[in-house]
């Protein structure tokens, strides 16, 4: 292993086909610095968990290269990952803990490991319940806990959130910005929701049909949105206003739903609409600034 | 040698309590008590089992199990163990784990092998005891007045065990390559019902991977002349033989798996 590699996990031209049919992707490359946490985000059926199960081997690819911290990958590397893809995997008829034993027994790791992770995911009171028994998210919360055994150096985790309830969200979410910060551990995660990658992830990879779209920083996808704000207004009459603001030079327009929008550099010219609004005698009954989101980003690179 | 170690601990690890075990607990006190039965009603009803000797009842014993339940017994605890894995897809845990998926196969082979051991050795406990409870029930036979021949027993153990060594390679591998319990349950029987319809005395069915374990006992008692190679019978070599190719098709297979 490279221990100077920038790069937990890096992909140059990865391509990929199911048998008899088209490229999911083609030509892909992907770069998730080491000590990130890299949201990987994208529609559901884009091809996420394909992906994620191309760069850990478990689907052949038709080209490219897969590196793990700056080595080509081979079947060592998963001392250094852990894994969680269409998960969770676990054997129905064990307990939570034999579940992990199993795995810690293949990974040469002790049982006090597998009764701490137990406690990191929030699932020291079921350690003897049978798998089978586990509600959705009790069940994902062990995946986690499973992916965690061995300490990895990079966790790749397709859409952890499945199946959790909100406070579990939340608890699965600190648990990864704290192995992220406090064991500089590289995360690496899918997800289709957007608020999810926007609140735990440092970088974002946005996968659109066939291609990655984006790649990169999170503040970065931030900084390539438009300035400024957008003015949606509901007045009557509307058609009066439209021609009172264009007359103002302004580039205002009517949305579908009869309300006027249109762009302004900033904040405070909310005040000159208002002015000229009144000035002809035109009722204002809601007006509301909008600004662009990572959503409108997300959505743009779709288009 | 160590990692196949902690492969196989894996294995007995995740075998608590499963399918496999209690099919292997069930299925040989089932067999015990239904050869115990067919001994009890032979003097009452007729059509069980008769034995007046220790060598008698020992040999009962293994032409009953030998017949069908042996093979069937190997096809299902292929199946059991396989499904496993294939049900929860448990592949992608295994496949991403710092150890090369053939000795994740291997492990299991010999999970597989150790478990059938087990059971036999149960089924011969169970004989054994359930032989002291006939002849006490039964006193027209000699079973308190005699030991069991432990050479006997060890021979036709030896014998059953080598006998089934092809049928589970066979059938691991099938078991492997299909994730259906049903496709390897129904080449399992198929093969069973050929290898009964050609019969003990067709020349080349030491060739056919479902005959071994109904092949040894008609040759154990003299019933038919096979090939011999010192102790071991053509069908127990082509057995052996049968695992290795079998174990080297589904590491082959599992070698195009292994990541990098």
């Amino acid at each position: 292993m490279d221990e100077t590699s920038q790069y937990a996990l890096q992909a140059s031209g990865l391509t990929f086909a199911y048998p008899g049919s088209a490229p999911v992707f083609s030509g892909l490359d992907l770069a998730v610095p080491e000590g990130s946490v890299f949201g990987l985000l994208g529609a559901n059926g884009i091809g996420k968990s394909t992906l994620m199960k191309v760069l850990m081997g478990l689907l052949p690819r038709k080209g490219g290269a897969v590196s793990l911290f700056g080595s080509p990958i081979r079947q060592e590397a998963f001392h250094q990952v852990g894994v969680l893809i269409e998960g969770p995997n676990l054997y129905p008829h064990l307990s939570g803990l034999d579940n992990l034993m199993v795995m810690a027994t293949y990974r040469g790791v002790g049982r006090d490991r597998a009764v701490e992770v137990l406690e990191l995911v929030g699932l020291e009171g079921h350690a003897g319940k049978l798998a089978r028994h586990y509600s959705t998210g009790m069940k994902q919360r062990l995946g986690i806990a499973m992916a965690l055994l061995h300490r990895p150096r990079l966790l790749l985790m397709d859409e952890p959130a499945n199946g959790l309830d909100p406070a579990g969200i939340v608890d699965v979410r600190s648990l990864f910005r704290r192995l992220n910060r406090e064991e500089g551990m590289t995360i690496f995660l899918s997800s289709h929701l957007l608020s999810e990658v926007e609140q735990s992830c440092t970088h974002l990879g946005i996968l659109a049909p066939g291609r990655l779209a984006y790649q990169g920083a999170l503040e970065g996808a931030r900084r390539q949105l438009p300035a400024g704000v957008r003015l949606r207004i509901l007045c009557r009459p509307a058609d009066r206003a439209l021609d009172v603001l264009r007359a103002a030079g302004l580039d205002a327009g009517l949305s579908e739903k009869g309300a006027l929008q249109l762009p302004l550099s900033g904040k405070k010219e909310a005040n000159l609409v208002i002015d000229l609004l009144r000035g002809a005698n035109i009722d204002i009954y809601e007006l509301a600034t909008e600004e662009d989101s990572l959503e409108d980003f997300f959505l743009s690179l779709y288009q | 040698m160590h990692t196949f170690l902690s492969c196989l601990n894996a294995e007995l690890r995740k075998n608590r309590n499963s399918m496999a075990v209690w099919l292997s607990l069930a299925g040989t006190a089932a067999n015990v008590l239904l050869f115990l039965g067919l001994h009890l009603v032979d003097g009452e009803l007729g059509g069980g089992f008769s034995a007046g000797s220790w060598r008698e009842y020992i040999t009962n014993h293994y032409a009953g199990i030998a017949f069908m339940m042996l093979p069937l017994y190997v096809i299902i605890l292929c199946s059991l163990a396989f499904q496993m894995e294939h049900r929860q897809e448990m592949w992608v845990q295994l496949h991403t784990l710092p150890v090369a998926p053939q000795q994740v196969y291997l492990g299991k082979l010999a999970f597989l092998l150790l478990l059938f051991v087990g059971a036999h050795l149960l089924f011969i406990l169970g004989m054994l005891l359930s032989g002291l409870l006939f002849g006490l029930i039964g006193p027209a036979n000699k079973l308190l007045e005699e030991l069991p021949s432990l050479g006997q027993i060890a021979g036709l153990s030896a014998r059953t065990v080598l006998s089934i060594l092809g049928l589970m390679g066979l059938h691991a591998w099938l078991s492997f390559r299909f994730s259906t319990f049903i496709v390897p349950l129904l080449i399992g029987i198929l093969g069973y019902v050929v290898a009964g319809l050609l019969g003990a005395a067709w020349p080349w069915q030491f060739l056919n991977p479902y005959a071994p374990s109904f092949l040894f006992m008609p040759r154990y008692e003299g019933e038919i002349a096979a090939g011999q190679l010192g102790w071991l019978s053509a069908a127990e070599l082509m057995s052996l033989a049968y695992l290795g190719l079998f174990t080297a098709l589904a590491l082959r297979a599992l070698n195009r798996r292994r990541v990098g």
